[in-house]
């Protein structure tokens, strides 16, 4: 090896004419405030700008006097499953109408210690209709966390997750769908007790431009649920990694998600932060209920959060966090596996929360 | 966001130095996205950046700090998402490099080596310009190189002779 493979190396790894218009593109649409543009669709276009598979949730539409039905359908609740998260959802009903003719309505939102999802209902106007059936419109929002005094919390990192729900009436212009935020971060900010602020930023259309709502901005406040459909669990337990071992003080469980939550960050995390990251966890994670039946994760809704050593032990810790194939009752599960190694749940009392 | 240059001029500065930041962000953040998405963030940077930079010097070694920067920021809250499906991801545009082994190698290396490598090998700063950009004492920074190439070596012979 001498200095020229080294160089060569480097310039195999230039980014393509393509790749650097592409990026251009989207840099430059984020500048724009009245211009519409095209965007171009490509695939990492897609993959990077959206970050989230918009899915369609098969669903019939009906109005009940508690969760949505379309939220139940999404998480997948029959009815009076919904029970299980009974005290942690609230009935917003905000809205507004932005100078550009767009309506965004938040309808219900629904929050465990690490997500938010929130139930959104876009109306378009008349002389700016998506093409029902062949668009999708997304719409991206910022989320402050608020605590009891108003005080904003910071949020390190998350992701954001959108839906579009299936439409009960096509040609009508109305576009519900589901907003989601999940934090990736260990820090102490939970999504229970205290609000959460809400800021619609822009609507993505999958055929057409971008709308911007900057220039106006309009944000929902949200009083966030006091109670928690999760439970946290003191497993007190240590998690093999692939270079030494982590301590595994606890495991939160929700009817929507699964945490590990590892509260010490140690070198040893650190430097397994790939191989977590690694691990096929659709495989590799899973649940256990009390009749022997497993579920497994999602592909899709995994952070992760990983603290360096150093950082104030108070808050720092990590987090990896997944989305169980279908709905738990945190009570029914017996133990939890994350890389080959089990965790018993049974016999532990569990704090909620 | 409010950008404080005109289109053009961060269009500019964006064609002359997205290769280089582009490779800085790809270095460090080992994977494609993550590597556009800090590009990104690294020119909006640029758009609000409100100062003149006072040389093409000096835009560059900001634009090397500010992708580190980006890029640390990343990687100290490390948090990534599986949204897409792997045949999606496998779809995207990435193109193993012909010298795909030694760019694994390269990969495996600490952060801060990978860097100066590229910053050496491939910008061609010397140790007194990287210490200065990078805040380091130029002896700290000669160290890192000597023990990038060095680790590369080790890497290469195991990798070719299965021993170090």
């Amino acid at each position: 090896m001498d200095d020229r493979n080294i160089r060569r190396v480097f310039d195999q790894v230039r980014p393509t004419r393509e790749q650097e218009e592409a990026m251009l593109e989207r840099l430059l649409a984020g500048t724009e405030r009245t211009e519409r543009k095209p965007m171009k669709k490509t695939k990492k276009a897609a993959a990077v700008l959206l970050a989230a598979v918009v899915m369609l949730a098969a669903c019939a539409f009906a109005v009940v006097s508690g969760l949505d039905q379309r939220l139940m359908d999404y998480f997948g609740f029959d009815e009076g499953e919904e029970n299980l998260v009974d005290g942690s959802w609230v009935q917003v009903d905000q809205s507004h109408t932005y100078a550009n003719g767009w309506t965004v309505e938040i309808k219900q939102l629904l929050a465990d210690r690490y997500s938010v999802s929130v139930l959104a209902n876009l109306v378009a106007p008349e002389d700016d209709m998506p093409k029902e059936g062949e668009e999708t419109v997304a719409l991206e929002m910022d989320v402050k966390l608020l605590d009891q005094q108003g005080n904003r919390r910071v949020i390190q990192a998350g992701s954001y997750e959108y839906a579009a729900l299936e439409d009960a009436d096509p040609n009508d212009r109305e576009f519900p769908m589901l907003w989601g935020f999940q934090l990736a971060d260990a820090g102490v900010e939970h999504f229970t007790g205290g609000s959460v602020e809400l800021t619609p930023v822009d609507l993505v259309r999958s055929l057409g431009s971008r709308v911007d709502f900057r220039d106006e901005p309009w944000s929902c406040t949200v009083p966030l649920p006091e109670g928690s459909s999760g439970l946290s669990f003191p497993v007190n337990g240590t998690l093999e990694l692939k270079d030494g071992s982590v301590p595994l003080p606890e495991v939160y469980l929700s009817p929507i998600r699964v945490a590990f939550v590892l509260s010490e960050p140690t070198r040893e995390l650190q430097e397994n932060m790939e191989y977590l990251f690694d691990m096929d966890h659709t495989k590799e994670v899973s649940v256990t209920l009390s009749d022997g039946r497993s579920i497994a994760m999602r592909n899709e809704g995994m952070t992760m959060s990983i603290d360096e050593p150093g950082d104030d032990p108070e808050e720092s810790a990590g987090l990896l966090l997944f989305w169980p194939e279908e709905f738990i009752d945190p009570v029914e599960v017996a133990s939890v596996t994350i890389l080959g190694q089990t965790f018993s749940l049974e016999g532990l009392t569990p704090t909620a929360g | 966001m409010d950008s404080v240059r005109s289109r053009e001029e961060v269009a500019s500065l964006y064609r002359k130095y997205v290769s280089m930041v582009y490779q800085i962000c790809l270095v460090l953040m080992k994977n494609v996205p993550d590597a556009e998405d800090a590009v990104q963030n690294v020119f909006r940077k640029v758009m609000e950046y409100g100062k003149p930079f006072q040389g093409p010097d000096h835009e560059k070694a900001w634009l090397v700090v500010t992708a580190r920067n980006e890029c640390k920021n990343q990687l100290k809250h490390w948090w990534r998402t599986r949204r897409e499906s792997e045949e999606t991801l496998n779809n995207l545009t990435w193109q193993q490099p012909e010298d795909g082994e030694l760019w694994e190698l390269i990969l495996t290396l600490p952060e801060k080596h990978r860097l100066v490598l590229y910053l050496h090998y491939y910008q061609g700063y010397s140790s007194q310009e990287m210490g200065r950009i990078l805040g380091k004492n130029p002896s700290t920074v000669r160290t890192w190189l000597v023990q990038a190439r060095q680790k590369l070596k080790e890497k290469l012979e195991v990798e070719e002779y299965g021993r170090p």
